[in-house]
């Protein structure tokens, strides 16, 4: 008897067992559905599916980087059509493929390098109601291309622009590792674009990761050579310094902007700044503040230092590396600068 | 336990007002070593919190957020010290409370501090340059707790930082430290 209920038991194990086989090795899924809209600079690839599944991926191909490849595991490719033009400006088109008896793949063909786009793969739910089965929603934007910003009231104007430390000063180094003279220079170099397409001259105190003074200068040297390299070219109007803020606790977060009232105009500036970066960037606004920084002390004309943000917070830092936001900080400042020039006249 | 912890805070609020009120009616010392004429004054209204010098000293440190300063008391360990050095050494002390925290870079000691004509002389280790980390607010609120806390005594009108006897251009870049600092109204009423 007991050898019985054992031989049982081991048939219904090897059933069991070969049901789940066969489970993994036919198709889950299979594609119902395909449809794309383009809107406002970006593209929406939906596939739908017979059934609810998240066991899909997105990647750019290895061997092509102008692919992208939806990885179909387990799908049926189904009777759509298999080649199929794009919008042609975001994505030119997809093409589906069975690999194999269960797998199927979709790839979709760029007009340039996967980099230069964003792009993400959503689950969204079927809607009875529009008759929309489950799909994958792959959305497509190119990256935002910067040049198109400008400003208005710096026309004619003289501006020095110190991106904060550089060389062998890192400056402030966030939990990730992020270097605050790479971020400040960054911005620097936005903000030159923006004030020369906006019409305006630019004196950068570095254009390069260097020390200003040169190798093994005091810190003394160091600032100094700054104010002097913001002052090398005649008729600069104003001097603005650009850094990323870092506190010992993660929590401080935000925007500053700091000003010495050595002349009318440096509470104006490091105000207009402050207004500008923070409307651009929406960080949380420290305000402007008085403070005895040593290259706003010694420039002769009206000067701020811009704490853009935090990379010593967590999310700061990660936004003081996205070129995105290095881009908003760059507005606000040339914004704030415009505004200065607009409200001093002279 | 929350009664007896709010219980036990009333009590200590309780002896240090006592205390407070006691010590106003002593003259406080000057520390003995520093060899200067006394400048104390024993009747402005402030001098009221500074007359405990010698049994406790009030320190700022910054918030969080690094937006402003926060008045604490400390108990005085050294009683040798005059209050000027019991002050800087308060801060220098890990604090225990909760919502404070010291913004000392690690492993800074304290060479001296001197009183003279209004001017408070403090001269601190290397480490006080070499372990700083921070930025423009870690530059402010270091700065600002030590002159801040040093400035509260109303006969000191003048801060100047020391490291290793001389003084430095800055800490990271940002503040001149070259020269002696004013008191940092801004700092407290934010």
């Amino acid at each position: 008897m007991r050898k019985i209920i054992s031989l049982c038991v081991v048939l219904l194990g090897l059933f069991v067992l070969q049901t789940a086989c066969s489970a993994a090795e036919r198709a889950q899924y299979k594609i119902t559905h395909f449809h794309y809209t383009a809107a406002a600079g970006s593209l929406y690839v939906e596939v739908g599916l017979n059934n609810a599944g998240q066991d899909f991926a997105l990647a750019v191909d290895p061997s092509n980087p102008q692919r992208l490849v939806l990885d179909l595991k387990r799908t049926k490719i189904g009777s759509i059509r298999k080649n199929i033009a794009l919008d042609g400006e975001i994505a030119q088109k997809i093409e589906f493929s069975q690999l194999d008896k269960v797998n199927g793949q979709a790839v979709i063909t760029l007009p340039d390098n996967a980099g230069k786009y964003s792009y993400k793969l959503r689950f969204v739910p079927a809607d009875r109601k529009l008759n929309r089965p489950y799909r994958l929603v792959i959305e497509i934007k190119k990256k935002r291309s910067f040049g198109d910003f400008s400003v208005t009231g710096v026309r004619g104007r003289t501006i020095a622009i110190d991106p904060g430390h550089g060389g062998s000063d890192t400056g402030a180094i966030g939990p990730d590792g992020i270097r605050e003279k790479d971020v400040t220079f960054a911005i620097a170099q936005r903000v030159d674009d923006i004030l020369l397409r906006s019409g305006a001259r630019v004196v950068m105190t570095r254009t390069d990761d260097v020390d200003v003074f040169g190798p093994n200068a005091s810190d003394r040297e160091e600032l100094q050579a700054r104010v002097d390299a913001g002052a090398a070219v005649p008729g600069v109007d104003v001097f603005v310094s650009i850094h990323a803020n870092a506190f010992t606790r993660p929590q401080a977060n935000g925007t500053q902007t700091f000003y010495y009232a050595k002349t009318s105009y440096d509470a104006l500036l490091a105000q207009l700044l402050q207004n500008g970066v923070v409307e651009h960037g929406e960080r949380f606004d420290r305000g402007a503040s008085e403070a005895n920084f040593y290259v706003l002390k010694h420039t002769a004309v009206p000067a701020a230092l811009v704490e853009t943000a935090f990379i010593s917070n967590p999310e700061e830092e990660g936004l003081l590396a996205d070129p995105d936001f290095q881009e908003k900080m760059a507005e606000g400042i040339c914004e704030g600068l415009g505004n200065f020039f607009s409200q001093t006249g002279a | 336990m929350r009664f007896l912890r709010e219980f036990s805070a009333v009590v200590t609020v309780g002896f240090l007002l006592l205390g407070a009120g006691c010590a106003s009616n002593k003259m406080v010392e000057d520390s003995p070593s520093s060899g200067k004429p006394k400048t104390e004054q024993s009747t402005t209204a402030s001098d009221k919190t500074d007359k405990k010098a010698l049994e406790s000293v009030r320190v700022y440190y910054p918030n969080a957020e690094g937006t402003k300063l926060i008045a604490a008391t400390k108990k005085v360990k050294d009683q040798k010290a005059d209050k000027y050095t019991a002050a800087v050494q308060a801060m220098l002390t890990e604090p225990t409370e909760k919502d404070e925290f010291s913004v000392m870079p690690k492993g800074t000691k304290l060479r001296s501090v001197k009183f003279d004509k209004g001017q408070v002389s403090v001269d601190f280790s290397r480490e006080f340059v070499k372990n700083f980390t921070g930025g423009s607010t870690g530059e402010i609120m270091l700065v600002g707790s030590i002159v801040d806390t040093l400035t509260e005594y109303t006969e000191v009108k003048t801060v100047q930082i020391l490291v290793e006897g001389k003084s430095i251009d800055t800490l990271a870049g940002h503040m001149d430290l070259s020269e002696p600092l004013k008191r940092m109204p801004d700092l407290l009423t934010k």
